[in-house]
C-alpha cells in the first residue's frame, strides 16, 4: 500500500488531463505549471530538465506558443498506487484541417505524485523525428486547407 | 491508413504507441502475465539471450522499434534483434523499474555501454511496451526512445574511444 489511494491519484490525473486542456483551450499553461510542486523536476528528453515550478510554467509557455490547438489525448495510463506514479501515452494532436488527420505523435510520461492534486516530477520522452516529420505535413494540410478557403 | 503523415504509422500501417483496441485486454490471469514478463526482462536485459528472447513472442507478433524499424512475426524479430545485439556485445542493459496492468507491461530500461577508463558512464534510457497474448508470450512490442540523445550518447561513447 503506497502514500495515496488508487482513487485519490486517479481523480488528481483527471485534474491534471482537464487543466491541460483548459491550457490548451486559453492558449496559457501558468495554471497547468501550477499544479507542480514548488521544487519539482521536469525531464524531458529532449528539451532538457527544469528545476522548479518557475522554470517549468515559463519553458511550457514558450514551448506551446507557435502550436496553438496542439492538444494532448490520453491512449492509456497506469495508475502505480504503490509508487504514487501514473505511466501514460498521450497523443500530441493537432486540429485537423483536411479530414484526413489525425495529425499526431506519440509520446510517453511518467509523473510522481505529490499529494493535494500535485506532482514533484514528470519526465517526458518520445522520437523528436516523428513530431517534425508529423508537423510538416500538418503544415502543409493547413496551408493548403487555408489556401482553399481563400480561393 | 489516411495518409503517410507519421514516420512510425507510415512504417508501422497502424495507429502508434500501445494501440489499445488492438492490443490491450485483462482476460489473462496477472500471475502468468507476470510469470511472462519475468522471464521475458530475464533472458533479454537479463542475460542477453536474444535467441530465447525471440522465442517470447507469437509467430505473428508486430515489433515496432521507432528509430529504424517495424518487424512483423517472429522470425523478422529474430532476424533483427540477433544481430544487433551480436554487433554491440559492450553494452548492457539495466531495469530500473517495470508495471503491468491487464496484458500492457512496461519497462524503463538503461541501455549502458562499456566503462572507458577513466571516463564517465555512458549510457541512455528508452521504455518498452509490450502486450501479453497469451501461451507464455507476447504479441506486440513498442519501444519509446529519444533518438536524437541515444545517437548523442553514442557518438560521445566512441569519441571517448569506447567499443561496440
Amino acid at each position: 500500500m503506497g502514500q495515496w489511494s488508487r482513487d485519490e491519484i486517479e481523480s488528481a490525473f483527471q485534474h491534471y488531463v482537464k487543466t491541460a486542456a483548459e491550457a490548451v483551450a486559453q492558449g496559457d499553461w501558468t495554471a497547468w505549471a501550477g499544479l507542480f510542486t514548488e521544487d519539482a523536476v521536469y525531464v524531458e528528453h529532449h528539451y532538457g530538465i527544469f528545476n522548479g515550478r518557475e522554470a517549468i510554467s515559463k519553458w511550457i509557455n514558450s514551448v506551446m506558443s507557435p502550436l496553438p490547438g496542439m492538444h494532448f489525448p490520453i491512449e492509456w495510463h497506469i495508475i502505480d498506487e504503490e509508487r504514487g506514479w501514473v505511466v501514460m501515452l498521450a497523443w500530441n494532436r493537432m486540429p485537423d484541417p483536411d479530414g484526413n488527420g489525425p495529425y499526431q505523435a506519440g509520446s510517453w510520461t511518467l509523473l510522481k505524485y505529490a499529494g493535494d492534486n500535485m506532482w514533484s516530477y514528470e519526465e517526458d520522452m518520445y522520437n523528436p523525428a516523428e513530431f517534425e516529420e508529423m508537423l510538416k505535413v500538418w503544415a502543409q494540410a493547413d496551408q493548403a486547407a487555408k489556401g482553399a478557403s481563400a480561393s | 491508413m489516411k495518409s503517410g503523415w507519421s514516420r512510425s504509422d507510415a512504417a508501422m500501417g497502424h495507429q502508434g504507441p500501445g494501440h489499445d483496441a488492438r492490443y490491450y485486454t485483462d482476460e489473462y490471469p496477472p500471475a502468468e502475465v507476470e510469470a511472462a514478463w519475468r522471464e521475458y526482462l530475464r533472458v533479454g536485459s537479463g542475460e542477453r539471450r536474444w535467441d530465447a528472447y525471440a522465442d517470447m513472442f507469437h509467430e505473428d507478433a508486430v515489433y515496432v522499434e521507432h528509430e529504424d524499424s517495424c518487424h512483423e512475426g517472429r522470425e523478422a524479430i529474430r532476424a533483427w534483434i540477433v544481430p544487433i545485439m551480436a554487433s554491440l556485445p559492450s553494452m548492457t542493459f539495466e531495469v530500473e523499474w517495470w508495471q503491468i496492468q491487464g496484458n500492457r507491461c512496461t519497462v524503463y530500461v538503461w541501455n549502458r555501454m562499456a566503462d572507458v577508463e577513466g571516463k564517465p558512464s555512458l549510457a541512455f534510457m528508452n521504455v518498452s511496451i509490450a502486450y501479453y497474448g497469451g501461451d507464455g508470450r507476447f504479441s506486440f512490442q513498442e519501444d519509446v526512445i529519444n533518438t536524437g540523445f541515444t545517437n548523442r550518447a553514442m557518438a560521445e561513447y566512441f569519441r571517448l574511444g569506447g567499443t561496440p
